[in-house]
C-alpha cells in the first residue's frame, strides 16, 4: 500500500510537493527520538516523586 | 485586508473595554501583589499585619478571577467572531454580559476594600471562597455571582446561530436548517 | 492489517508505562502501607468538643492504648493548637483525631507527608509512624483568618532512653 505524503493547502494555489512511499518506508526518526526522550523523561521522573519526594519524605500516613 | 474593527465595529467596542477592565483589574491587582511582597519581606511594610490578608485577597481575585476572565471574555468574543466571521447574535445580550461583570467586579472589590476602613463594617479578607466557614460580607458573594452570570450572558451569545454575515439568520433558539450544522 | 514499527514500539511503551504507575502504587499500598487519610474518625459537633472525652477530659492529650501505640487527640482553633506541642518516644505508631471548633484548618508536619485538613464537624482520624527521634513542626496549612501565619506546634519524637511516659 502506498500513501501520499501530500501536504494541503490552504486555498493560496500553491503547487503541494508529492513523493510516494511505502508503508514501510515511513520512518520518523527523529519524532520517534523525540518522543522516546519524553518518555525517557517520564519514567525517571515519576520514579524520583515516588520514591525520593514522597516516600523519601519520613512518617507517612499508613492508617 | 478589512480590519476587525472596520469589519464589526460594534463587537470591537465590547472587546475593547473588556480587555481595558482586564489590565485595569490586573494593574490593582498587581500592586497590591508588590505591596504584599515588599510587607511580607520587611523591606516597605507599608500595610500594617492586621491588613495584610485583605490586601492578599484582592491581589488574588483581582489577578485570579477578575483579570483573566474579562481577558478571556474579550478573546472569545474575537475568536468567535472573527472564525465564524459573522457579528454576534444580539448586541444587547453582549452589553449585558459586560455590565453585570462590571458591577459584580465593582461590589466584590467594594467589600474587599472596606476591609481597610475600620470604621465601615464591611470586609473580605477571606481569600477566596473555599475557606468555609469563614465567611465574608454578602457583598463579596453577591459580586462574584453576578460576575460569573456575566460570563454565562456572554457565552450563551457566542453559540446563537445569526448575527451581521452570518450564514443562517434565526435569530431564536438553537434550531439550526442547512444539514451542515 | 499493517501496523507500523514504530506504532507497536509506542503501543507497548504506552502499556508498559501503565504497568509500572500502577506497579510503583501498589507497591506503596501493600509493602511500604501507604493510606489516604479518611473519614473514618467520624463527626463531631463544634459545641460537643467540650463535653467530648478525648478533647476535653480534661483537655486535648497524647495517651498511650498499646506497646508502641499512641493516640494523639489535637484541637486545632484559631490561632493554635492543642496542645501545641505533642510528645511520644521514638519508634512509636501515633494515631492522630484532630478537629476544629471553628474555621477550617491544617495539620501537617513539616518536611513529611503526615498533612491532613482539619474540618470543623469532623474528626481527621490518621495514624504515622515516628521511627527516628527528632523535633517535628506543625504548622497550619489552612488559611484560618489574620493569625494563621502565625499558627504552629511541634511534635518531640523523644529517644527511648529519655522518655519516661511523659505527657
Amino acid at each position: 500500500m502506498s500513501s501520499e505524503s501530500a501536504t494541503p493547502d490552504s486555498g493560496t494555489g500553491e503547487e503541494a510537493m508529492v513523493r510516494e512511499i511505502g508503508h514501510d518506508e515511513f520512518d520518523p526518526i527523529g519524532t520517534l527520538t523525540l518522543i522516546g526522550l519524553y518518555f525517557a523523561l517520564l519514567v525517571v521522573l515519576w520514579l524520583f516523586m515516588y520514591f525520593v519526594e514522597f516516600l523519601g519524605n519520613g512518617p507517612t500516613v499508613v492508617g | 485586508m478589512a480590519l476587525f474593527r472596520d469589519e464589526y465595529p460594534a463587537e470591537a467596542r465590547i472587546i475593547r473595554l473588556a480587555l481595558a477592565s482586564s489590565f485595569v483589574a490586573l494593574g490593582i491587582g498587581a500592586l497590591f501583589g508588590l505591596l504584599q511582597a515588599l510587607n511580607r519581606t520587611g523591606v516597605l511594610p507599608l500595610i500594617s499585619p492586621t491588613d495584610y490578608y485583605t490586601a492578599l485577597t484582592a491581589h488574588g481575585v483581582l489577578l485570579a478571577l477578575i483579570f483573566t476572565i474579562f481577558f478571556l471574555v474579550a478573546v472569545f468574543t474575537w475568536a468567535v467572531v472573527r472564525s465564524l466571521e459573522r457579528g454576534l447574535p444580539d448586541l444587547r445580550l453582549a452589553k449585558l454580559a459586560y455590565g453585570l461583570m462590571v458591577i459584580g467586579t465593582v461590589t466584590t472589590t467594594v467589600t474587599i476594600l472596606g476591609g481597610f476602613v475600620p470604621e465601615i463594617p464591611m470586609s473580605a479578607d477571606v481569600l477566596y471562597t473555599m475557606y468555609a466557614p469563614m465567611q465574608a460580607h454578602p457583598g463579596f458573594y453577591g459580586g462574584l455571582a453576578l460576575f460569573l452570570i456575566g460570563t454565562w450572558v456572554a457565552g450563551f451569545d457566542w453559540f446563537r446561530p445569526g448575527g451581521a454575515g452570518a450564514m443562517t439568520t434565526r435569530t431564536s433558539g438553537f434550531r439550526c436548517r442547512p444539514s451542515w450544522c | 492489517m499493517d501496523i507500523h514499527r514504530y506504532e507497536r514500539l509506542w503501543l507497548a511503551g504506552a502499556l508498559v508505562l501503565i504497568v509500572l504507575f500502577i506497579g510503583t502504587i501498589t507497591y506503596g499500598a501493600v509493602v511500604v502501607g501507604v493510606e489516604m487519610v479518611s473519614a473514618s474518625g467520624g463527626t463531631i459537633a463544634p459545641d460537643e468538643i467540650p463535653n467530648d472525652d478525648r478533647f476535653s477530659d480534661p483537655r486535648p492529650r497524647v495517651e498511650q492504648v498499646g506497646e508502641n501505640e499512641y493516640e494523639a487527640y489535637v484541637i486545632a482553633r484559631q490561632f493554635l493548637f492543642q496542645p501545641r506541642q505533642l510528645r511520644v518516644p521514638e519508634g512509636s505508631t501515633v494515631t492522630f483525631y484532630v478537629t476544629s471548633p471553628d474555621v477550617l484548618h491544617g495539620f501537617e508536619v513539616v518536611g513529611t507527608n503526615a498533612n491532613m485538613m482539619v474540618i470543623p464537624g469532623q474528626v481527621t482520624k490518621a495514624t504515622v509512624e515516628f521511627e527516628e527521634a527528632g523535633s517535628y513542626g506543625v504548622v497550619c496549612n489552612e488559611y484560618c483568618g489574620a493569625g494563621h501565619h502565625t499558627m504552629e506546634g511541634s511534635i518531640e519524637v523523644v529517644p527511648q532512653s529519655e522518655w519516661e511516659g511523659g505527657n
